[in-house]
């Protein structure tokens, strides 16, 4: 490699690149000369008066012995290029000059071979004006003085032509000579373009992030890596230089096959067919791609994002300049960007319902989740037998369930959500056949990311309420109070989403002598409630106004004291249990025996459905179907020692008559 | 069905009703459906094969269709306009999901029907997702369900 | 320049007729699925077909081939909703000199049209030759 060359003054280069040149060429007119003028040896034989013939001989065996030795010095040093120049035509010129005076001096007809002389050392060594001319005078020179020196008789006419062809020939070799040290600059000037041409591309190829190369159709189907690449292909794709392989077989160990063959339509696009630049650049199948890049031990996933720019060469054929970058940590940026502003629009949903919401309900809602999730630490904890286990579970499951009806009632969706996914992750843990105690722990993370939710949720509530500047005790008051009016919030929302048209109807709500703090128990088995009778018992509006009713359906609600007891009348006048899904739905679960299905009557099909684990819901939602929600009714109000009754006529109504002594409520 | 691929027919929607400046299109929040689907007045169905498997359809009432036929220049509406217009919207939608979904993403001819009461057999998979799409005052459903 | 619209709906043909209005081209024929654009196209022999790809009997890109196997220098100008880079893609590296996805807007057609009847024009005879020309000096 000719490398810094750039830094040598460009004069001072040339002179070497000539004298080179000229060295070059002097050893060739060197060796013509040693292998010629011993040939004329045997012209001599043929044309040479006898007695001339042995001189001639030895003239012509020591000139070609000097010319041998002059050419192995030649080739061990190319200095004095044009010194060995001069060498060589007085030595030739000599000869030829001594052997023309000894064949009759100007006279004689032999100085032709001067004309081969000049020819030989003058055009073939590019020498430019000056030492061409001073090669042919010399020459010229040593023909007049020799046989000046040793004059014969002479005719002058012969003399002058002699001459004339001389100069002539003299002159045409001058100008050729000339000309060739004009190429020879160009030439060298050119190269020079050329290598620092290559520098610069070689400093930029290398110092580029992108990974750079240039793509040829050879054939159809064959679209082969041009010879010059950037260091960071080999960075990006881990792999040795590309250069000469095929596009595609290069790229396939990256990509799925799918890729590749879409790749090679597109490649058959570009390079065939009549395309600009937008198509290029909108149909590009690599624009941003997941890679399997091998490195040095394991296998790393890189985003790639390839280029493709349309190059027309100086040939006319089509080419392509593929740029190659590595977009890993952009895309990554992007996504963590994308997250970032996920969380801030759940956040600023979660403000926003909270906003909506009482400060009584809020405190409220704060509270309940409290227990709930101390419930659930508690369960996770526990370290006894199988039993026990699956006891545990029903209980994270049925604190859960709650905590998110809870969230729904409020608004708070993803909240809500999150506990979805999270009572998800419990249904498989209660269907797993063999539970042990580590599976557990298992939900110990999941339950982390609800606290997480949970804190965020409890940070606002209290920006709020300071911001609100109310004390948690101002607010107890209307926690029960607010009840109602949340209730219908829910209503409102649910019916929506199931395309269902709902209103609530509270009649009395009379709640005298209850604490504040039975607000969460209260709510959550209305919850519960609404929830089960817009999923399953009210019907679709069309639905209603086919069987005669309105097309809205009703809950209707009335809460006050009774005695010791405080007393919930829930009612909606939807179309009531579904007896024959229940059964379905009970045979399926095996819950129903077969050969048992005469026994089951009504009265006995709707206690399966406060059996913990059962639903008629087909696909579990937000809203219902995960089959706890009458589980859970019946739960709470048995703890706390209440009483409920159900009375219902299908097609037409359910009603929920709930008892539970007031004194119990006090405790809660 | 993934809430992302939701929103890539939504975009479909978005994308179709561009072309008409004058009137914003607004869609609401989408709901799961599983049984008892929506059929309004026209109704065009589509059927998706490939790596998603389904199917989707547009169904919307006799007025937003003649106000569509009326924006698009052509007229007066009759019955072959509409079932050829909501066709041509159902298929533009499925259609431009492929810019997203890929070559493997096939559609088929959209089947157009009217009224309630129809005899087809939906290809769509199971739950599938509505989203109300409101033009003009009116609204009409776009149901997709894929696997 | 002969035109020949195809599409299954008549609202689209109606409404790519009133584009191409504009560009006072003479439209020579339309058709409403691919069997039947095959039979008009060999009767018209038009110069320009805009063709959907969706539409029953047989699809766009079955009578693109067959139309480009009757008049291979005929531009087929393909306007469908799908839009995967695939599907386009093929569409031309099997002879379609243009793209269009639905919904179309008028100047998309009318420029596209317009670069379709420059690319004929400059593919044929001296011009090609002149611009050969033009490259190498």
């Amino acid at each position: 490699m000719r490398k810094k060359r750039k830094n040598i003054p460009k004069s001072e280069n040339f002179s070497v690149y000539l004298n080179k040149t000229r060295n070059d060429w002097l050893k060739i007119v060197s060796m013509l000369s040693f292998t010629l003028i011993p040939t004329f040896i045997v012209l001599d034989y043929i044309v040479m008066p006898d007695e001339l013939f042995a001189k001639f001989m030895i003239f012509r065996l020591v000139v070609s012995g000097i010319l041998i030795i002059q050419y192995i010095i030649l080739r061990m040093s190319s200095r004095y290029a044009s010194l060995h120049g001069l060498f060589i035509t007085i030595l030739a010129g000599t000869m030829i000059a001594l052997m023309t005076n000894d064949l009759g001096g100007f006279d004689s007809g032999y100085y032709a071979g001067l004309n081969l002389v000049m020819m030989a050392v003058v055009i073939l060594v590019p020498w430019g004006f000056a030492h061409g001319i001073l090669n042919a005078l010399t020459i010229i020179g040593i023909y007049a003085i020799v046989n000046v020196l040793n004059l014969h008789s002479f005719q002058i006419e012969n003399l002058i032509n002699n001459m004339y062809f001389l100069f002539s020939t003299a002159l045409i070799a001058v100008s050729v000579s000339q000309i060739r040290l004009q190429l020879l600059r160009k030439e060298f000037d050119a190269n020079i373009h050329l290598i620092i041409a290559k520098e610069e591309q070689d400093t930029i190829m290398n110092s580029v992030d992108e990974g750079l190369f240039i793509v040829q159709q050879e054939k159809e189907d064959e679209y082969v890596i041009g010879s010059q690449q950037s260091e960071a292909v080999t960075q990006i794709l881990g792999t040795s230089s590309l250069a000469g392989k095929g596009f595609l077989e290069a790229l396939s160990p990256y990509f799925p096959e799918k890729i590749i063959t879409d790749l090679a339509e597109y490649l058959f696009m570009i390079f065939n067919r009549d395309v600009d630049n937008d198509l290029i650049r909108d149909l590009n199948p690599l624009e941003k791609l997941e890679a399997d890049i091998p490195s040095e031990l394991e296998i790393e996933n890189k985003m790639l994002k390839f280029e493709f720019k349309p190059i027309r060469q100086m040939s006319g054929e089509k080419s392509y300049l593929i740029s190659i970058k590595d977009v890993s940590k952009e895309v990554e940026m992007e996504n963590r960007m994308l997250n970032n502003e996920i969380k801030a629009e759940h956040e600023s949903q979660m403000m926003l319902a909270i906003l909506q919401q009482g400060p009584a309900m809020l405190q409220d809602f704060v509270h309940g989740v409290e227990t709930e999730i101390s419930d659930i630490e508690k369960a996770i904890s526990t370290d006894n037998n199988t039993e026990e286990l699956s006891d545990a579970i029903e209980t994270i499951f049925r604190a859960a369930h709650s905590m998110k009806g809870n969230a729904a009632l409020l608004n708070l969706k993803f909240f809500a959500e999150q506990l979805d996914v999270f009572e998800e992750k419990i249904i498989e843990l209660r269907d797993s056949d063999k539970l042990v105690r580590e599976d557990l722990q298992t939900i110990e993370s999941d339950l982390d990311i609800i606290k997480e939710v949970y804190t965020t949720l409890q940070g606002l509530i209290k920006n709020i309420q300071e911001f609100q500047g109310k004390k948690e005790t101002e607010t107890q008051e209307t926690a029960l109070e607010s009840i109602p009016g949340a209730l219908t919030e829910l209503v409102g929302r649910i019916s929506v989403e199931l395309g269902k048209k709902v209103r609530l109807i509270a009649e009395k709500t009379d709640f005298t002598g209850l604490p504040a703090s039975s607000a969460y128990i209260i709510r959550d088995i209305l919850v519960q409630l609404t929830r089960n009778s817009i999923t399953h018992g009210l019907e679709e509006p069309e639905a209603r106004v086919k069987s005669g009713k309105d097309e809205t359906g009703s809950i209707t609600l009335n809460m006050q004291p009774d005695g010791d007891s405080f007393m919930i009348d829930y009612r909606d006048d939807g179309k009531s249990f579904d007896f024959a899904a229940i059964r379905k739905k009970g045979l399926e679960s095996g819950k129903i025996l077969e050969s048992e299905v005469e026994q089951w009557n009504d009265t006995k099909l709707l206690k399966l459905i406060f059996d913990s684990g059962f639903s008629t819901a087909g696909e579990s939602t937000m809203h219902a179907g995960r089959g706890v929600g009458m589980d859970i009714v019946k739960q709470r109000i048995k703890n706390m020692g209440g009483d409920f009754k159900i009375k219902y006529r299908q097609g037409e109504y359910t009603e929920f008559k709930i008892t539970i002594p007031i004194k119990v409520l006090q405790e809660v | 069905m993934k809430e992302a691929d939701l929103s890539v027919y939504s975009g479909g929607v978005d994308n179709y009703f561009k072309q008409f400046p004058d009137s914003k299109v607004v869609m609401k929040d989408h709901y799961p459906m599983e049984d008892k689907f929506v059929f309004l007045d026209y109704s065009a169905i589509i059927g998706i094969s490939g790596s998603r498997k389904g199917g989707l359809y547009v169904t919307v009432p006799t007025a937003m269709i003649d106000d569509l036929i009326t924006a698009m220049g052509v007229g007066p509406a009759d019955d072959a306009l509409r079932k050829d217009m909501i066709g041509e919207v159902a298929n533009n939608i499925a259609g431009n999901a492929g810019e997203v979904f890929g070559g493997d993403f096939k559609i088929s001819v959209p089947i157009v029907v009217t009224g309630e009461k129809h005899n087809i057999e939906l290809p769509v998979a199971i739950p599938a997702m509505t989203i109300p799409v409101e033009w003009k005052g009116h609204t009409s459903f776009l149901v997709v369900g894929t696997e | 320049m002969k035109i020949m619209i195809v599409d299954d709906s008549t609202i689209v043909r109606t409404v790519i007729k009133r584009y191409l209005a504009i560009t006072k081209d003479e439209i020579v024929a339309y058709a409403a699925n691919g069997v039947e654009a095959i039979e008009r196209f060999k009767e018209h022999l038009p110069d320009l077909v805009t063709l959907d790809i969706t539409m029953p009997e047989m699809n766009g890109l079955e009578a693109l081939e067959r139309m480009l196997e009757i008049k291979p220098d005929a531009s087929i100008l393909m306007i469908s909703a799908l839009s995967s880079k695939d599907t386009v893609v093929k569409a031309i590296n099997m002879g379609a000199a243009g793209y269009l996805v639905k919904p179309v807007e008028a100047h998309q057609l009318i420029d596209k049209i317009k670069a379709i009847k420059e690319a004929a024009n400059e593919g044929s005879g001296f011009k090609r030759i002149f611009r050969w020309r033009r490259q190498l000096l």
